[in-house]
């Protein structure tokens, strides 16, 4: 691997994705509501996507709950809305979403205590468990709004979707350089070993249980502040933030462009939002067949999904891209 | 008060039964082929369409339509493991979870294409039993006892007959029962196709007593999943014990507290096993 050069034309990974989020901003910010709400969509999905794909792209960990952050995230800043406009008090509105970030993050490493321990199969019964869990006691939680949700119209500035894009493509930058950083440090190296073979990982001296639950923390973070995010455009939160289809829709994003990589998670949320949207318009009940078709080819047949497709041309040039 | 306690201990072990069955075909799959259905809430709505169906289109007794459902998923579960499972056996568990999940999705969405996202039920009138402090509906008395019917005869198979044998050596190690001249590739078939006869049974008796639609089969999967995690992965005998405890408690729930919390407390069970005794009640014992 090591003649491989980790550039195309001297471009790397990294000023792609940049690129491709200044395209996206751009676009976002100069065309109208419509076009900025169908971009501000994309990469909410796409945040999402970046957010599996640190811990479960990384380590090869089903997780079926990563949707859990983003529901959390969404209630932290209702929560704290309303607590704080019944003070009087009114902070602006990203600190609340960085509340939501971090809450989803501490919430994460709670429960990575006893469920990072398990693997494989169990692992995913206990996310799915946890998940529901929490929106069956959210449902029934008067403090909560229970199934109608909390609403906090009126007590943040009115709907403005540029601002609220705004928002997202900064976490999503962050997103991005993290997912970077990670990839090129020892974590990033211990995670895959630890998707090779986990025993193995341990016995060469990967700190195993720390470096699953610094992943999926960090994960967790980003899914709050895209949760976070999602409270203020619509001015509400409700049990539905935590429908697990959500996660499906991040892990066909990943999965579709490439587990465990920097550049898999944008080409996936773009190809995977943008054709979701077609066949949404054009085929309104099959939609959701034809994902489903698509999510068992691209595992079966192109695992390292069209990342894994495109460095197998590049790699004949002597380069390839993560 | 005592009138309510032996009622729900009652209520509470005939939906028991019920969900005992539903594990069991989720916990035969995973024991023969290590293959965790994630697919097996559809199959469970898929089964109750089919008795559903079976009901109103032949206007036949329910229980024949049920038969003829548990049948049809004999033959399902071979031809998808010919046609789709094969590939999974071998494969790391995050890629069979995903295509599992795909599988989830066709179903659930052609069920609501063919059969619109209305709530059905099948309209049975079998008798109900009083029987001094207690009352018994006929539906569930009948559901109980084919799911422990079918129970019985699985056990009975896997236990005193060559065939089940065979399956136990799978169980325990492929490796070795491919040595002994046993055909793994017909093992697992057939272990599929019984695991989702019995999971399309579930749902047909299931139809008997609750209402259903396509996507309603995510609460009943969870409840599975808890019941085959408490019963030790694999173990059929756990698996019905286990099914009997979280039917105790979820009726307990709703006797008591409210039956919207019957999921929450059943995932509470579900952490802790796994927390405290990850291989479940029948841990260590074959």
């Amino acid at each position: 691997m090591n003649d491989l050069k980790t550039s195309v034309m001297g471009v790397n990974s990294l000023t792609i994705s940049l690129g491709a989020l200044i395209v996206i901003g751009t676009l976002g910010l100069v065309s109208d509501t419509a076009t900025t709400g169908y971009l501000h969509a994309m990469l909410e999905l796409m945040i999402l996507a970046y957010s599996m794909n640190l811990f479960t792209g990384l380590s090869g960990y089903a997780n079926f709950g990563q949707v859990i952050f983003y529901g959390l995230g969404a209630y932290t800043v209702a929560v704290c809305v309303v607590a704080f406009s019944a003070v009087g008090v009114v902070l602006p509105t990203f600190v609340y979403v960085i509340f939501a970030g971090i809450f989803a993050a501490t919430f994460a490493l709670i429960i990575g205590f006893p469920i990072l321990r398990l693997r494989g199969d169990y692992f995913a019964i206990a996310t799915l468990g946890i998940n529901e869990a929490v929106r069956v006691t959210i449902c029934n939680t008067k403090e909560l709004g229970e199934g109608r949700g909390i609403y906090v119209l009126g007590m943040v500035p009115s709907y403005d979707i540029k601002m609220l894009f705004i928002q997202l493509l900064i976490v999503t930058f962050a997103a991005m350089i993290v997912t970077h950083l990670v990839l090129k440090t020892k974590l990033g190296y211990g995670l895959r070993a630890i998707r090779a073979d986990e025993d193995v990982a341990e016995i060469m001296g990967v700190n195993t249980a720390k470096y699953k639950s610094i992943a999926y923390s960090i994960g967790a973070f980003f899914a709050g502040l895209a949760g976070g995010v999602v409270t203020l455009q619509f001015a509400c939160s409700f049990p539905e933030y935590l429908y697990i289809g959500r996660s499906v829709d991040m892990f066909t994003a990943i999965v579709l462009g490439g587990t465990g990589t920097l550049l898999g998670p944008l080409l996936g949320s773009i190809i995977f939002w943008t054709v979701k949207d077609a066949l949404l318009i054009n085929f309104p009940y099959f939609h959701l067949i034809i994902f489903g078709i698509v999510l068992i080819i691209m595992v079966l047949f192109f695992p390292r999904g069209i990342m894994g497709i495109l460095n197998r041309f590049l790699s004949k040039k002597g380069k390839v891209l993560e | 008060m005592l009138e309510l306690l032996i009622q729900t201990i009652i209520n509470g072990l005939f939906i028991g039964f019920l969900f005992g069955l539903a594990g069991m075909g989720l916990t035969l799959i995973f024991g023969i082929m290590k293959l965790l259905n994630f697919a097996q809430g559809p199959m469970i709505m898929l089964g109750a369409y089919g008795a559903f169906w079976v009901y109103v289109l032949l206007s036949v007794d329910p229980m024949l339509g049920i038969l003829m459902t548990a049948i049809f998923g004999l033959i399902l579960g071979a031809l998808l493991y010919r046609g789709l499972l094969f590939k999974l056996v071998q494969a790391p568990a995050l890629a069979s979870l995903l295509v599992l999940f795909g599988v989830s999705m066709i179903l659930e969405n052609t069920m609501l294409n063919l059969w619109s996202p209305n709530p059905r039920s099948i309209p049975v009138d079998y008798p109900t039993f009083s029987f001094g402090l207690v009352t018994i509906s006929g539906a569930r008395l009948i559901v109980s006892a084919v799911a422990i019917l079918a129970s019985m005869l699985l056990m009975v198979t896997l236990k005193w007959t060559t065939f089940g044998r065979i399956i136990r050596a799978t169980v325990q190690d492929r490796n070795a029962a491919t040595l002994m001249g046993v055909d793994v590739t017909n093992v697992y078939m057939v272990g599929s196709s019984i695991g989702i006869g019995l999971t399309l049974l579930s749902g047909g008796l299931l139809a008997l007593i609750y209402p259903f639609e396509p996507f309603g089969g995510l609460q009943y999967s969870l409840y599975s999943f808890v019941v085959v995690v408490l019963g030790t992965l694999g173990n059929p005998l756990g698996c019905l014990l286990a099914g009997l405890i979280i039917g105790l408690l979820h009726s307990f729930t709703g006797s008591y507290w409210t039956l919207n919390m019957s999921p929450a407390v059943a995932y509470l069970i579900l952490v802790l096993t796994l927390l405290f005794r990850p291989g479940g009640l029948m841990a260590g014992r074959d």
